[in-house]
């Protein structure tokens, strides 16, 4: 019950949080320079044929009348109009948020498989040739920018060694899987299309890669402050005392006391790879609403920015819920505190 | 031994030509900017122009030569008051849907583009009172007034699919005509309105669309199975990628937006060949002839003699060619023998010598596009001669939106503005009437502010005289008047790169939007 209020105080803070963002991402957008409708229409169109598209897509209006109209359209699932693609934008990022979205999920089990796996690895042999090790792999993960890790893969495994894909989702003449979730690897599973399966594991492998480089690198030298730190904790001693078993030690008593300080910083981690989604999504040409975001920022398409920076606001939001409610599983101390 | 030995070549030989009967002439390019659309009443950007071209066609087709050859239209007279053009369409062109094309498709498609005011309709706003159908193939366009580039502007009259359309059409705002058909050909990922060498095959929007050759089209294959039978054209942004992309065979065909170095780099590679040709795209410095200090003829002479034009083709923009005045030397009308000015720092100063201004110069404000290395390094050279001359020069980076926004009032028009122009259609027309006629100051091709009747009163007799002598004369005059006044300072003539793979033969430059992106051109050797 206590738990159910928690969440429920925390998604109606999220809602007012999302509303705070669609009011300064509405002033922001309309604030960049140019003049949308004239960016659609192209340098050529006459001033009637932009004042058209401009009364199509409501600008004639007061702000505060568009803003609220915009609200109004939220509720009921519409994002408004692309200037560009004069598409419904909630069309647009439902094509592309899986894309990026699968990305980031993929790039997130890395930081969490790699991240974790060298950091107990690192913090369980402290000062020995492996802390070593990690620690050079940590610390040029978090030195080197996530698009020059990306480059640098390219050049390696898509030119040199050839081996992998250069760009894309799917090599081209591979027959996509039909699309039930936008999620190609899901799509795959779904349809039996193991040839495409196959495929699209092995485009999505270098960009997820590139884009775990900095979070291995930051995760791993957390778990390894933190496995270091629990390892030195008299509880820890008085364990192997009573006789229980390494494994258990390692495990049990250390691993998820260990746990907890990454843990809290996945959130931003996430952040972070939604963040830099758009550098890899152009260095591997991926699909993904990142990329497009950015297209809508430079050719001022209001709609598309206010529906890419919700989502992605959204997303973020719910992470870092989902990152609390883990914390708390994790340490009871923290759920206590949540519940209070 | 010897018969097993047969039937196994045998077998083996059917093999391969089964699988070579079965083999695509698949073509990969790339693109740098997203298709927002390919609806030919829409699109405008040069992804989406080229879609266009391909999946539909036109009236009229220009040659290499920027001349217009009959295609949908096979011949046409105009009246001699320039008022009427009646247009015999070609029989038995056939949609992608199997119906067949007659001039009400010409009529519909191109009171769609007017309605919906969008795409071209630019080129004819105000220009045309009706459209008639006299005859199953013959059709009528009535002018309100005599405008002698209108058949130049027909390649971007693409002819859709009017039963289709209609067939797919929502309510909308079009009475009658609902919305026109286009919420359902937005929205087409397989499906177009068109008649033309290739049809959409496939739009993975984001990814890649993909186009495929059309066995039947009416105009045929010249090059037949050594055509090619499927393009797809992918977005990619990165120009590293595109690099690796070339060098592994994984592209077929470039983008014509990289930096030459760029170029030069793929070039390299044993299986890419560097294909450059003349392109519309002019550039200059436009100077704001209504604000101090440009507003002074010899200030913009000092300017024009201090640019340094053979960094500008030999180091900056390789393989470009010098500008002679605002009209690229391959657009018809073109007028060879005007005045060129030199890197001349003596004259220069004789000039700014000359000026009211001087000694005391006030600092010339100079706004260059954000994106581009070269034309920020054109920007530091000019500013770095002129300031030889005792001249500051301010140069700020702007976004292209900052930049259409500062030319909309004189106040805010800066002195200098880099920007490059192309021709939308194979006329002088194209530049003279968008940069220097008064109708137009306010915009960002028209950032001299000329506002000079007598040049207005050129243009405007230049679109009206039908006869192409006369036309030619005035188009010479006005031209030597414009560039007699120094609103610009004319550098370069961009060149169109781009880089294939060996076996692709047949690209075709014409002087006209992104017309050299013909696919029906194409085919492959060996």
């Amino acid at each position: 019950m206590r738990f159910g209020t928690f969440l429920v105080r925390r998604l109606c803070y999220s809602v007012l949080v999302l509303f705070g963002l669609s009011i300064t991402i509405f002033v922001i957008a309309r604030m960049l320079p140019g003049d949308p409708a004239r960016l659609a229409l192209g340098s050529f169109a006459t001033e009637e044929q932009v004042q058209h598209l401009r009364e199509d897509m409501g600008m004639d209006r007061p702000l505060p009348a568009q803003y609220v109209s915009y609200i109004m359209g939220l509720f009921r699932g519409d994002f408004g109009l692309s200037f560009q693609t004069r598409r419904a934008v909630s069309l647009d990022i439902g094509h592309y948020l899986p894309a990026t979205l699968e990305l980031v999920t993929v790039s997130m089990v890395w930081v969490l498989l790699f991240g974790v796996v060298f950091g107990v690895l690192a913090g369980r042999y402290k000062d020995t040739w492996i802390d070593n090790v990690v620690r050079v792999i940590a610390f040029v993960g978090v030195a080197v920018p996530p698009f020059v890790a990306g480059l640098l893969f390219q050049f390696i495994f898509s030119y040199s060694l050839d081996i992998l894909p250069t760009t894309g989702r799917l090599s081209l003449l591979v027959t996509p899987p039909t699309a039930h979730t936008g999620f190609l690897i899901l799509d795959c599973i779904v349809d039996g299309n193991w040839h495409a399966l196959g495929d699209s594991l092995r485009h999505i492998l270098l960009p997820s890669l590139a884009m775990a480089w900095g979070g291995i690198g930051q995760i791993a030298r957390l778990t390894r402050a933190s496995v270091s730190d629990v390892a030195g904790r008299d509880y820890i001693e008085a364990s192997r005392a009573f006789g229980i078993s390494e494994r258990t030690v390692s495990q049990k008593y250390m691993l998820k006391p260990a746990f907890i300080a990454p843990l809290t910083i996945l959130g931003l981690t996430f952040a972070s790879e939604l963040s830099n989604a758009f550098l890899i999504e152009t260095v591997f040409s991926w699909p993904g609403l990142a990329k497009y975001g950015v297209r809508a920022i430079l050719m001022k398409d209001f709609n598309a920015v206010m529906g890419t920076v919700l989502i992605v606001g959204l997303a973020f939001l719910l992470i870092n819920i989902v990152v609390d409610i883990l914390a708390g599983f994790v340490d009871p101390r923290i759920r206590v505190e949540q519940e209070s | 031994m010897t018969k097993r030995l047969v039937c196994w070549l045998l077998l083996g030989s059917m093999l391969c030509m089964g699988l070579a009967a079965g083999a695509k002439n698949i073509l990969v390019m790339d693109h740098i900017q997203v298709f927002g659309t390919i609806d030919p009443a829409r699109g405008t950007d040069y992804t989406e122009t080229y879609a266009m071209l391909n999946v539909y066609d036109p009236l009229l087709f220009p040659n290499a030569k920027g001349e217009l050859q009959p295609h949908l239209a096979t011949a046409w007279t105009v009246t001699a008051d320039g008022l009427s053009y009646t247009f015999t369409i070609r029989e038995g062109v056939r949609f992608h849907d199997g119906s067949l094309l007659t001039a009400e498709d010409v009529k519909f498609s191109f009171d769609r583009i007017m309605a919906l005011q969008d795409g071209f309709s630019w080129l004819w706003s105000g220009l045309i009172e009706q459209v008639t159908v006299d005859d199953t193939y013959v059709v009528s366009f009535h002018l309100t007034e005599p405008f002698a580039p209108f058949t130049a502007t027909l390649p971007w009259l693409f002819i859709v699919n009017k039963d289709l359309l209609m067939e797919n059409a929502v309510p909308g705002d079009y009475g009658e005509f609902m919305d026109y058909g286009s919420e359902w050909l937005n929205a087409a990922t397989s499906e177009d309105a068109g008649s033309g060498p290739y049809s959409l095959k496939s739009w993975d929007r984001g990814r890649e669309i993909v186009f495929e050759r059309v066995e039947d089209y009416w105009a045929g294959w010249p090059k037949g199975d050594a055509s090619v039978d499927e393009v797809h054209s992918m977005m990619i942004t990165e120009s590293a990628t595109v690099l690796t992309m070339m060098r592994k065979g994984e592209l077929t065909l470039t983008d014509y937006y990289r930096g030459y170095t760029e170029y030069e780099e793929m070039a390299k590679a044993d299986n890419v060949v560097l294909v450059e040709s003349p392109s519309t795209e002019v550039i200059s410095f436009k100077l704001n002839t209504k604000v101090a200090p440009t507003d002074d003829i010899h200030i913009r002479k000092m300017l024009a003699y201090a640019f340094d034009y053979a960094t500008m083709t030999d180091q900056l923009e390789p393989g470009s060619t010098l500008a002679l005045g605002p009209v690229a030397p391959n657009v018809p009308g073109h007028n060879p023998n005007l005045f060129q000015y030199a890197f001349d720092l003596d004259k220069a100063r004789e000039e700014l010598e000359q000026s009211s201004y001087y000694p005391d110069v006030p600092t010339i404000q100079l706004v260059t596009p954000q994106f581009g290395e070269s034309r920020r390094n054109a920007s530091l050279r000019l500013k770095e001669l002129v300031e030889t001359l005792g001249v500051n020069v301010e140069i700020r980076l702007e976004p292209w939106g900052r930049m259409t926004e500062l030319a909309s009032t004189v106040e805010s028009t800066p002195n200098i503005m880099l920007i490059s122009v192309l021709a939308n259609y194979p006329d002088a027309d194209s530049y003279l009437y968008g940069m220097y006629h008064s109708d137009a100051a306010g915009t960002w091709m028209s950032t001299e502010w000329l506002l000079d009747p007598e040049v207005d009163r050129l243009i405007t007799e230049s679109r009206k005289v039908v006869d192409p002598v006369e036309r030619t004369a005035l188009l010479y005059e006005v031209q030597e008047l414009i560039t007699g006044q120094v609103p610009d300072v004319y550098m370069n003539v961009m060149p169109i790169r781009v880089a294939m793979q060996d076996f692709l033969k047949g690209f075709t430059p014409r002087p006209i939007g992104t017309y050299f992106y013909y696919f029906r051109d194409w085919w492959y050797e060996n």
